[in-house]
């Protein structure tokens, strides 16, 4: 079981650089593709099927493919525009790296130690029934949330309908 | 007799380990797990090698019967009827020149049709294709299914960016809002069954569709008959597709599934006669055929999953074994697919868009809340009637709001 572990934290690590690392932006969304494969690949390895499948659906099938999509109708489409790291426009995404890398190392101290070794067989019926009652009402606003955010953008998207005579 | 060819592939992968078994012991023991590994790589080689082969004679296959609607005559020069045409085509892409663009992008060219045989192969494991046939028995089968077949449209998007070709691009932009669109009613169709089942995996909602009623008294001629009623109604009584949920749900779950594959009349990422052939214009040579084979084998996946979820998966009367009854139903759902591709012309982007989002996505999330209200009335009758209501009636004022304008009844005038 070690070996699948180190070759998939290989290939995510290596995965994930080149995610960051390449200039074309199509490049970096395909390696990022990868990236996610790899960790959907963990999470099949500790037996956790749902949430691999799920990782699978949702970040390969829904997030990556938004990407695609969103890079596909900006002017970079051939992706060989270089956009410098060290930009003036760069530097509200380091801020935004730098804040998301603090509560990832903070979670992290609080959280890796306490995990046991044995990873716990949880079913979809545990997660149903965590979705559905316990967390019932943290779901829901999540997607009231997520509503809102998809009416936002299509009220931000849609033109002015042109005066027809 | 029925059993020994239920159980063929069963025994014939019996025999294999058997003979192996014996080999290796003629110089050391054998080890323990030689069973499992054979078993195995025997699942993985009757995959690669059954389903590429159906994919031949399914070219084959759709072309004699377009031809046939068309009034022409199809493929008849190579083999008896034609028949050999496939394996002519194949030595003629692998003979062929691999030309790529001077100005694509080589390795995301080259890793498209590659990627794309590999998630439709990948979605062919959790398909029980007959008794104990299945070539991995995963809790979630039907949501690894879809997790799979999500890789495709990275697959599409690839070739379409990476070709740096106008025609390409459009395909590949079309292909992704279409496939994404019609990803929610075909997932939301699946979810009634798996929600009446259960259970996600695939072997599970099989064996939810056999019915167990016994003959209390077997013997004498008349309950001959009656065993033998017994027997097809235990078979093909329980399919979901008799039940009004599963009725829509099938009939969603195949439509955009056409979608989904890029078939007629969904087929505008491959408008030939807009933008050449899409995503594939610019391959030629095998990569062009592995494109070609990736779309059948999922066209295999998605109606062996149609026949699985909804049409009571490899169950049937013992007139024919388990894995006849599933191949049976998957070529007659692919001979449906193909009836329509040269039946129905091609649907316009916004009525593409507006029939997923309108009509599928809405009908979809009702036949959701009718399959839960069959299943939460306890009376069966009852329960079927207010699903096979509510589902009319969703379908009658759904579909009245699709259409945007008054339809008049068309006046022909004949000269």
């Amino acid at each position: 079981m070690d070996y699948v572990f180190y070759i998939l934290a290989i290939w995510i690590v290596g995965s994930g650089l080149l995610a960051i690392l390449q200039r074309n932006l199509v490049h970096c969304a395909v390696a990022l593709i990868a990236f996610f494969a790899g960790i959907a690949g963990i999470f099949f390895s500790l037996h956790a099927e749902f949430l691999g499948a799920i990782q699978v659906v949702v970040y390969v099938g829904a997030i990556a493919v938004l990407i695609l999509f969103a890079i596909m109708l900006t002017r970079h489409v051939t992706g060989e525009e270089e956009v410098s790291p060290f930009s003036r426009h760069a530097i509200w995404g380091w801020i935004a790296s730098a804040a998301v890398l603090c509560v990832l190392l903070y979670s992290l101290d609080k959280q890796m130690f306490a995990i046991s070794a044995e990873p716990s067989q949880i079913t979809m019926l545990d997660i149903g029934n965590a979705m559905m009652q316990r967390y019932a009402v943290p779901f829901e606003v999540i997607s009231l949330l997520l509503t809102a955010a998809l009416v936002g953008a299509v009220v931000i998207a849609l033109e002015e309908p042109r005066e027809r005579k | 007799m029925y059993e020994f060819f239920d159980q063929i592939i069963f025994k014939i992968g019996n025999v294999i380990i058997a003979v192996l078994t014996w080999l290796i012991s003629l110089f050391a023991t054998p080890p323990a797990w030689l069973p499992a590994v054979v078993w195995f790589v025997f699942k993985v080689v009757l995959i690669i090698a059954t389903f590429p082969a159906i994919f031949a004679m399914t070219t084959w296959a759709e072309r004699k019967i377009l031809g046939r609607i068309q009034n022409r005559l199809g493929p008849n020069r190579v083999g008896p009827v034609g028949l050999f045409q496939p394996i002519a085509d194949g030595i003629k892409t692998l003979t062929k020149e691999d030309i790529v663009p001077a100005i694509a992008d080589k390795p995301i060219h080259t890793m498209a049709p590659v990627i794309a045989v590999v998630a439709s192969f990948l979605v062919i494991a959790v398909l029980p294709i007959g008794r104990n046939m299945i070539g991995a028995d995963l809790n979630i089968g039907v949501l690894f299914f879809f997790a799979a077949g999500s890789i495709s449209e990275v697959s599409i998007f690839m070739a379409g960016w990476a070709s740096r070709n106008k025609y390409s691009l459009l395909g590949g932009m079309r292909a992704i809002a279409q496939m994404v669109s019609y990803e929610i009613p075909f997932i939301l169709s699946a979810v009634t069954v798996v929600m009446v089942v259960g259970s996600l995996s695939t072997s599970q909602i099989v064996s939810a569709q056999q019915l167990h009623l016994l003959v209390e008294d077997p013997e004498g001629l008349g309950d001959l008959l009656k065993r033998v009623v017994f027997h097809f109604y235990n078979n093909i009584g329980g399919w979901f597709v008799f039940q009004p949920w599963g009725f829509f749900g099938f009939v969603i779950f195949f439509t955009s599934s056409l979608a989904e594959l890029n078939r007629s009349p969904f087929d505008l990422p491959e408008a030939e006669s807009e933008i050449i052939a899409g995503h594939h214009t610019e391959y030629s040579g095998f990569k062009f055929a592995l494109f070609a084979l990736s779309e059948y084998i999922s066209m295999i996946a998605v109606c062996g999953l149609a026949s699985t979820l909804f049409l009571g998966g490899w169950n049937g009367p013992h007139l024919l074994p388990s894995w006849g009854w599933f191949f049976l139903k998957v070529f007659s759902l692919m001979f449906v697919m193909i009836w329509i591709r040269g039946t129905f012309p091609r649907l316009r982007a916004d009525q593409l868009m507006g029939f997923a989002w309108k009509f599928l996505l809405p009908l979809s999330l009702i036949n959701i809340f009718s399959a839960g209200l069959w299943y939460h009335i306890p009376s069966r009758a009852f329960g079927w009637l207010a699903s096979a209501l509510i589902m009319g009636g969703a379908y009658h004022f759904l579909s009245r709001g699709v259409v945007t304008r008054d339809i008049e009844k068309r006046i022909y005038r004949f000269a």
